[in-house]
């Protein structure tokens, strides 16, 4: 036995090691995003990113479509063009793991390419759409919300409109193994190819071609999705008339959550949570009446549905397999006499463990879905609305949007994406601003000095934002060059092109960024709405500078 | 945004082992090819073969690529698309010979301006006579683990004042790739 020790060991290292080739993402950051800080996740992603580089990422997209996520509920749709263009390049590219299906069935599943469930792609596409139209790009988002609404695979046979779920799947398809029929032939071709249920996706396409003048396509997509959810009658009419200038996306609660479970977790399975209301109410504070924003996807179940799966049963064979070979195996090992039989048994075993390790399901999937996403249209025409959206009977949802604008001039409409913290979070529903800011003209108690300098103004330096210091009588001595240079030493990005088109951490959240979130967004109210630590300079230079305005030079 | 483009289509090709055509998606040399080719259309027109330097002074606009296709284009790209086909005629020799000029665009002219690059009346007696502008089709065909997409460009100068056309070209390539679209 001595010389298969190595191997032996070896061989169980390997079997052991090939379950866990997934990423497994820092519970810390599930924790921060249910409420909301997406500062400091989004860093954390955006190291993941760079770290995992190109060559061999089988999370490659899997990080993108995460950090796209988060970025875009922060309200950075700019720090999102480059992650938004990565993810779409891949998602488009076919057959991504034809060359591993025999390392994926055999060896293991973590290391297939993750490109997500079909349901996790078309929510990537819509969250490319969403930070393409905020981009002011309706050109770009009505390609990528077209790329939502792939055919659909729909093995129901009849059944009324009860959809199969997965598992009722796999469970037909091993039934017709037992009379003979072949499975994977079933599988293969038994289907019919339908048209996609996906009413978001026909809701930002229509809203795109809408944009761009195209109101036949646009009234084309808009019938789709009110054909697939009638309740979205009422807005697709209010898109179709263009009675509005502001489309409203916003995104609620935990999406679910892709788990191993059944013999040796051989199974992949979507858990969630409750249920999603049917609509969100919206409201802008100059106005007395509400509108609603009705549902156009509950992401639960889509997971649910069959057709929105890609089918998971090779995985419950192998860990047959792989059990019926380790009880076997050993066996052999324990009841045998001579030492040839000891080995084969032992070796058998091995194998066995080899495959019982790799039959272990792929669990990794996107944690930063949404249950589900609404959509609602309203007119903005003053500067620094503030615009509400809730939950039904359920305060804690409530979420405040200060400082929105009308659309832009030259702009026919704007597209707002905002995401009701799932755990709920204070300043959500607070709607006061407390930091000046490029987006509000709203003079705040102690804007007339920057929040470097121990004011509460994070306004880009500008002449406009100096002379604004200068009518306080502060500041007087220096230039916006001068500012703009000790925002520099103090190693502050001023805009998306000085981060190199990443992701960072607001100042005001001890990060090195002074982009300003979008208002409207989740972000803009976490970073604005609620009071801060004072700013610790790093520079000699700031010190100095501070001290000079202290002494009113 | 060129670089990073190839940069993603060339990590895209390597992670999918560089093996048969896998994206139908418009690659770098796509856009080269087509602007290359519409570039040396408008330099052999006869739009501009019958321009002297007495024809009435044509002030132009020009406009990024409008992209009604199936892929996105990154604004970056659109706007190389336009600046590739313009700078393609030399400058000096539109002005003097053709009496062609070029005058920064409405968009270029809004950003600069709530930048505070720019003064507010930056650029008010640009007053374009003409509009150069172009759209990116496309039509899609899908099949099993077959998919190809048919790309047309149309690139225009339009005349602001009577809305007729005054060039047009059109180019047109077909992209087909295998595999199973979800995986």
């Amino acid at each position: 036995m001595r010389p298969l020790a190595p191997l032996a060991a070896l061989l169980i290292t390997l079997a052991g090691s090939l379950g866990g080739c997934a990423s497994a993402l820092d519970p810390k950051l599930t924790q921060a995003v249910a409420v909301g800080r997406y500062g400091g996740a989004r860093e954390k992603l955006q190291d993941d990113v760079r770290k995992g580089g190109n060559l061999g990422d089988y999370d490659y997209i899997l990080n993108r479509s995460r950090l796209l996520m988060l970025t875009l509920a922060d309200g950075q749709p700019d720090a999102a063009e480059e992650v938004a263009n990565q993810t779409f390049s891949f998602l488009r590219t076919q057959g991504l793991n034809a060359d591993r299906t025999i390392r994926s069935t055999i060896i293991s599943d973590g290391v297939r390419i993750w490109k997500g469930e079909p349901f996790e792609q078309a929510m990537a596409y819509s969250a490319i759409a969403i930070q393409k139209a905020q981009r002011n790009e309706w050109d770009n988002a009505r390609a990528a919300a077209q790329a939502s609404l792939f055919l659909l695979k729909d093995f129901n046979e009849g059944e009324g409109k009860r959809i199969m779920s997965s598992t009722e799947l796999a469970q037909r398809a091993a039934n017709k193994e037992k009379v003979g029929v072949n499975s994977d032939a079933y599988l293969d071709n038994g289907y019919a190819a339908v048209k996609t249920n996906f009413a978001l996706g026909y809701v930002l396409a229509g809203a795109s071609s809408k944009a761009l003048g195209r109101d036949d396509e646009a009234s084309d997509y808009l019938r789709e999705a009110a054909n697939v959810e009638p309740a979205l009658a009422e807005l697709t009419d209010a898109i179709r008339s263009g009675r509005y200038n502001t489309l409203v996306v916003i995104d609620e609660g935990r999406g679910p959550t892709k788990v191993a479970s059944g013999l040796d977790g051989a199974i992949a399975e979507w858990m969630s949570v409750g249920r999603s209301a049917p609509a969100v109410t919206m409201w802008t504070e100059d106005q007395a009446s509400r509108v609603g924003a009705p549902r156009t996807v509950d992401v639960a179940e889509l997971a649910r549905d069959h057709r929105w799966n890609n089918l998971e049963d090779v995985r419950r064979a192998k860990s047959l397999i792989g059990n019926a070979l380790l009880v076997g195996g050993a066996a052999v090992a324990i009841g045998a006499e001579d030492d040839e039989a000891k080995l084969v048994g032992a070796g058998a075993a091995l194998a066995g463990l080899l495959l019982k390790a790799s039959s272990k399901a792929d669990t990794r999937h996107n944690e930063f879905l949404p249950r589900a996403a609404y959509v609602g249209v309203l007119n903005i025409t003053a500067p620094d609305t503030t615009v509400g959206v809730q939950v039904d009977n359920r305060p804690e949802t409530r979420l405040m949007l200060p400082s929105i604008a009308p659309p832009r001039e030259g702009q026919r409409m704007q597209l707002l994406y905002a995401r009701i913290p799932p755990a709920g979070a204070p300043w959500a529903s607070s709607g006061q601003v407390l930091y000046a800011n490029d987006r509000t003209q709203t003079r705040i108690t102690g804007d007339e000095l920057p929040y470097i300098m121990g004011g509460r103004c994070v306004r880009a330096p500008s002449p406009d934002t100096l002379a604004r210091y200068h009518a306080s009588g502060r500041l007087k001595n220096m230039t916006a060059v001068e500012l703009e240079n000790l925002y520099r030493e103090e190693g502050i990005a001023l805009t998306v092109e000085d981060q190199r088109g990443e992701s960072r951490k607001h100042i005001l959240e001890g990060g090195t960024s002074l982009v300003c979130p979008i208002a409207g967004s989740t972000g803009y109210a976490r970073l604005f709405c609620q009071t801060h630590q004072p700013y610790q300079p790093k520079s000699e230079a700031l010190r100095r500078a501070i001290e000079a305005e202290q002494r009113g030079e | 945004m060129i670089a990073r483009t190839l940069i993603a289509l060339l990590a895209a090709a390597a992670v999918t082992g560089c093996a048969a055509k896998q994206s139908t998606r418009i690659s770098v040399s796509d856009l080269e090819e087509t602007t290359s080719v519409v570039a040396d259309k408008l330099r052999g027109s006869d739009f501009l073969a019958q321009r002297t330097p007495d024809s009435p002074p044509m002030i132009v606009a020009i406009h990024k690529v409008e992209n009604l296709t199936s892929d996105i284009i990154p604004e970056g790209d659109r706007w190389w698309m336009m600046q590739r086909v313009r700078s393609s005629q030399p400058i000096l020799t539109l002005s003097r010979d053709k009496n062609i000029r070029f005058v920064i665009p409405a968009e270029h002219l809004q950003a600069g301006i709530e930048r505070g690059n720019l003064e507010d009346d930056f650029a008010k007696d640009r007053k374009p006579t003409h509009e150069m502008s172009a759209t990116f089709l496309s039509a899609t065909r899908a099949a099993g683990k077959h998919r190809t997409d048919a790309y047309l460009c149309e690139y225009r100068i339009t005349d602001l004042t009577s809305g007729g056309l005054v060039w047009t070209e059109v180019f047109e390539f077909k992209r087909a790739a295998f595999g199973k679209g979800y995986d």
